[in-house]
């Protein structure tokens, strides 16, 4: 099989200007990507043995590489849009073409801000809230995780774990309300098993996606190593899907939010949801104008978070990703 | 591998954190060992007699005596907010309106009102509720709305006031489009006139006057009989009446002082924040506590009330059971009327 793969690396003119029909058949494949400079795209074996000349039409890739964009212009350009609707927020409401009623002024939101800072509200609400979002993410995320992994690796898995947690994603968690209430009564148990199922099903999803789409041959490569079961898992499968795995995280967190909404409606004395509802109750346009300020912020702090955790547990990427 | 076993430890660091957080946070679940009552109670806010009760620990203090202890729990906006939590027994005692509490009665018969506040019949009171348009709208009277949309709570307030406004002005009901919303997103589709009209009742009423809706009519000028109530759930009656009794004298007394220094009662805990009134607000808050009526215990005269607001629900498919007004009324000062007696029990 050898003798014939390198065979082929040897007749540029055929692999080169026909690489799709020479790369399909079968096992053949893999023998030829792994063969050193072939590379997946026999092209660039080629123009770098036979050089640019002895080929017309083809030229030398350009070098993707890991190239940067100017950082204060990359700064710039991100916080440009969200600058954009702030300055017409401001302008509109202070040259009074925003009603009061309809949309707070900046300046109103600020002062609702301070108030709430003043009297320590606002860390013991953000306080309040992360622990049951955090609480609530890591229960449910680590089950999500568990389940996505199991139903990827194993065919068993996948048919014990699969089909209820397709139709679990059909239920809209918030339908569950009542029925947690009766379960768990109004207390911490019920927002955290709340959030909990909330976040279980995104990071469930995207795993089973990126557990499946782990290359196999890695893991062939691996089984090989002698590593099997809990270890295959953790070396090599979960952090071939860590990209999926930190998206599904993004996506619980976000929803644990909404899930935090939903839980401190019912019986909560402190919490950023709770204050949706304090604000609605007691009509303050204001402080509703700040949730979704604190909603937004907490949108950024989530995505800077995995953004860092992404850079730290998969230096790898860089040099992977298109872009 | 590292970072698994890290990922682990936090996890299990947390979830026995969260273990920890739960039975202190939710305390709820663990009775006082079983020997005395435990009136549960939803968060009292930021003003009032329950409010001012909890913070300088009257009812703690007043309970211990006959052997009962509080729980505050968490805040509801109304009655029917807080009625999962009353199913669940995680608030025990409640005060309310009798319209929402005929419509819990008639689905799960579990609670019973033991008190009744007359409503304020002093012309010099301030209004506390009101079908308000706003003012360039063509609604005059109550006979104008017809084939109009106007905003109520549901099986609330808001909704017994307009059928009975309708009743009195002869304007059959079908006629009117009821749209249900909560008094917070009424406000909303007022303001932005989805809705002609809207019967802003409590908190909403003040708000959208001072944005100069015009008021048609208020419920002072009906034979208005949903009545400020109190209940509690079956099995604290039962067993403790005599620690409900004590509730309803704190909430007697206290709501007695409060008419003579109203401004005690408000902004108990924080005067800032969105919870603290100031201003026309707290001006209006004040001059409402003035003329409050103090809260007494129910009669059997108190069935007329419950049978005409139920009846009027019942009669415009609001509520589709009757309601006995023997079996949601609870007299307490009969029951509990000697603590040796209520000790015996």
């Amino acid at each position: 099989m050898i003798a014939v793969t390198l065979e082929r690396v040897h007749a540029p003119d055929e692999t080169a200007n026909r690489p799709g029909t020479e790369a399909l058949p079968g096992s053949e494949v893999s023998e030829t990507a792994t063969q050193p400079g072939s590379g997946a795209f026999p092209g660039a074996g080629v123009s770098e043995r036979t050089g640019p000349g002895a080929l017309s039409g083809l030229e030398v890739p350009r070098y993707l590489g890991s190239r940067r964009r100017p950082p204060l212009l990359s700064a710039g350009v991100r916080i440009g849009v969200p600058l954009l609707l702030l300055i017409a927020w401001w302008y509109g409401s202070s040259s009074g073409r925003i009603p009061p009623d309809v949309l707070a002024a900046p300046s109103s939101v600020l002062d609702a801000l301070r108030e709430l800072a003043a009297t320590g509200q606002l860390a013991e609400y953000l306080l309040a809230s992360a622990q049951r979002a955090g609480l609530g993410v890591l229960v449910g995320g680590g089950i999500g995780l568990l389940l996505g992994v199991a139903a990827g690796i194993s065919a068993l898995g996948e048919e014990l774990v699969d089909p209820t947690m397709q139709m679990m994603r059909a239920v809209p968690f918030l339908a569950l309300v009542p029925l947690f209430i009766s379960w768990f009564g109004v207390g911490e148990t019920f927002k955290i098993v709340l959030i909990a199922v909330s976040a279980a099903i995104p990071m469930y999803a995207y795993t089973y996606l990126g557990v499946r789409n782990v290359d196999r041959k890695v893991v062939e490569a691996a089984r090989g190593f002698g590593l099997r079961g809990h270890r295959l898992a953790l070396g090599v499968v979960i952090p071939s899907a860590l990209p999926s795995i930190l998206m599904a995280l993004r996506i619980s967190l976000s929803v644990s939010l909404t899930g935090l909404i939903a839980a401190e409606q019912i019986g909560a004395t402190e919490g950023i949801g709770y204050l949706v509802t304090l604000a609605q109750q007691y009509f303050r346009i204001d402080y509703m104008v700040l949730c979704i300020l604190i909603y937004a912020v907490l949108g950024l702090v989530f995505d800077a978070a995995i953004r860092l955790v992404e850079r730290l547990a998969m230096p790898w990427r860089g040099h992977v990703v298109a872009r | 591998m590292r970072v698994a076993v890290a990922i682990l430890a936090i996890s299990l660091a947390g979830l026995t954190a969260a273990c920890g957080t739960s039975s202190a946070a939710g305390g709820g679940s663990s009775s006082s060992g079983g020997t005395g009552a435990v009136l549960k109670l939803q968060d009292p806010g930021n003003a009032g007699p329950l409010a001012y009760a909890k913070r300088e620990g009257i009812l703690e203090k007043r309970l211990k005596a006959v052997g009962a202890s509080v729980e505050w729990g968490g805040s509801y906006a109304s009655f029917t907010a807080a009625i999962d939590a009353v199913h669940s027994g995680s608030v025990n005692v409640l005060a309310g309106a009798i319209s929402p509490a005929v419509g819990y009665l008639a689905n799960s018969p579990d609670i019973k009102i033991f008190s009744v506040t007359d409503p304020i019949t002093d012309p010099a009171a301030p209004q506390t509720d009101g079908l308000v348009v706003w003012p360039d709208s063509p609604i005059k009277s109550v006979k104008d709305l017809a084939g109009k949309q106007v905003a109520v709570n549901k099986g609330g307030k808001g909704e017994y006031l307009l059928l009975l406004a309708l009743e009195k002005a002869g304007v059959p009901v079908d006629q009117v489009k009821r749209v249900y919303l909560n008094p917070d997103q009424g406000a909303s589709a007022f303001a932005t006139r989805k809705v002609d009209a809207w019967w802003a009742i409590v908190r909403a009423y003040p708000e959208v006057v001072a944005k100069g809706a015009r008021v048609i009519v208020h419920g002072r000028d009906l034979n208005d009989q949903d009545l400020t109530i109190a209940a509690a759930r079956d099995e604290l009656l039962d067993k403790h009446p005599e620690a409900v009794r004590v509730y309803l004298d704190v909430l007697r007394e206290l709501t007695e002082e409060a008419k003579k220094t109203p401004e005690k009662f408000e902004n108990v805990f924080l005067d800032q924040g969105p919870t603290a009134v100031t201003g026309a607000r707290l001006a209006q808050d004040i001059a409402t506590a003035r003329y409050a009526n103090i809260p007494r215990y129910v009669t059997k005269d108190d069935g007329v009330n419950i049978e005409q607001v139920a009846g009027l629900f019942r009669k415009y498919g609001v509520l589709s059971g009757a309601i006995d007004p023997a079996d949601v009324l609870f007299d307490l000062k009969a029951v509990a009327g000697s603590p040796s007696a209520a000790a015996s029990r």
